[in-house]
């Protein structure tokens, strides 16, 4: 129990996959114009990570390892994100809970899939068993949300502010996120943890 | 007239500098010049290859399947550039990471798909993926050797700066926080010089 605990820490603040696995930097600069928008995304990502990261997970190690057949990893785990995305997305639009502030599938899947395939790599890579896995995803769309949530406002703000031509827009946005992971970067060693 | 649009694609509408589109290997496997330029020449094959196979294809690519086509052609070869690493680099291999199944995904890959291959004849949009794979790696080259020199002290291996500052270089650009700030001025020194400012 204490494991998981930490296993969530450190995947939203200290391995922060944004900030320091530095993954996923696409959707955070194209998609949150909004802060309601980058909710949206944020929410729906962590929905698909996690169910994506356990299926993944059940996939490689009850089916590609015993089996031998490694090489089709990356195939596999990409058709898996993109059938979890969709049934997630389709399920949204029925139920309706988050209507109006989730862009079209097709948009989450050309920007946001690199994450997806992040989350299910990391897991593979740290060598995690099932719940371990399902929590560390979980923790990765929770960081995703922390720092979608703080980047926003400060992108609206620095929309507004007299800054050099040359350095508006993307410029300012990327030592914006270079700035925040100094921050992050003063948590490592915090509870013990790389 | 074909020489043209494949400059334009490497220095006017760079897509690493430009637009700042998939972006996220530039920042994280740049810390030394060796890792950006394999991880470039990765992504130069596979946009050049995916470009090739889904304009040829490009009729089975229609409503609901064309964005799961395009992830599952760059998959194919980003598999085989896996493979080869794991074989005949191995320590570049394992510094690489999940950034080489990554380039399957990676946006860049995915939009140059749907833009150009879509419309094109085969060899235009070949020659297309060609010059957006060389601009990124014109992009990964200059990250990676200001923060290998930066960073360590030493420029592919060469040991550039003297022992004085190769004991206590500048950590920070070895960070990820460095990389994304190296990323930013690159950003801002592009736009101010080719494209005269404008945004």
């Amino acid at each position: 129990m204490k494991n998981l605990g930490l296993i969530l820490i450190s995947a939203t603040l200290i391995n922060n996959i944004l900030l320091i696995e530095q993954i996923g930097i696409c959707p955070i600069l194209h998609m949150t114009a909004a802060l309601r928008n980058a909710l949206g995304i944020g929410l729906t990502l962590t929905m698909v990570m996690t169910l994506s990261a356990g299926v993944n997970w059940l996939i490689y190690h009850l089916v590609l390892v015993p089996f031998g057949f490694l090489f089709l990893k990356n195939l596999i785990f990409v058709l898996t994100i993109i059938m979890v995305s969709r049934i997630v997305y389709i399920a949204a639009k029925k139920t309706g809970v988050i209507q109006g502030i989730l862009p079209a599938s097709g948009e989450i899947l050309l920007y946001a899939n690199c994450l997806l395939m992040a989350a299910t790599l990391l897991v593979i890579r740290n060598n995690y068993n099932f719940i371990e896995a399902l929590v560390y995803a979980l923790g990765c769309g929770l960081g995703f949300i922390l720092v979608a949530l703080i980047f926003t406002p400060v992108r609206e703000r620095l929309d507004l502010a007299p800054i050099s031509l040359s350095l508006r827009g993307m410029p300012i946005y990327l030592i914006t996120l270079s700035l925040m992971a100094l921050a992050l970067l003063g948590g490592a060693g915090f509870l013990g943890l790389e | 007239m074909k020489e043209s649009f494949f400059l334009r694609s490497i220095m006017k509408d760079n897509a690493v500098l430009g637009i700042v589109i998939g972006v996220c290997p530039v920042l994280a496997v740049t810390r030394t010049g060796q890792e950006g330029l394999a991880l470039g020449l990765v992504m130069v094959m596979v946009i050049f290859l995916g470009n090739l196979t889904v304009s040829i294809f490009k009729k089975f690519a229609t409503g609901g399947v064309k964005i799961p086509f395009f992830i599952m052609t760059a998959a194919l070869y980003a598999s085989i550039m896996e493979a080869y690493f794991r074989i005949y680099q191995r320590p570049l291999y394992h510094n690489l990471g999940i950034f080489l199944p990554l380039s399957a995904v990676n946006c860049l890959v995915i939009w140059r798909m749907d833009e150009s291959a879509l419309r094109n004849p085969p060899l235009r949009s070949a020659l297309d993926g060609l010059g957006f794979g060389v601009g990124f790696l014109a992009a990964t080259i200059c990250v990676s050797l200001i923060r290998e020199l930066l960073g360590k002290g030493i420029l592919l291996g060469w040991p550039l700066l003297g022992p004085g500052f190769r004991d206590a270089p500048m950590l920070f650009f070895a960070s990820p926080a460095g990389g994304f700030l190296i990323l930013g001025l690159l950003v801002a020194l592009y736009k101010k010089f080719l494209k005269g400012g404008k945004s």
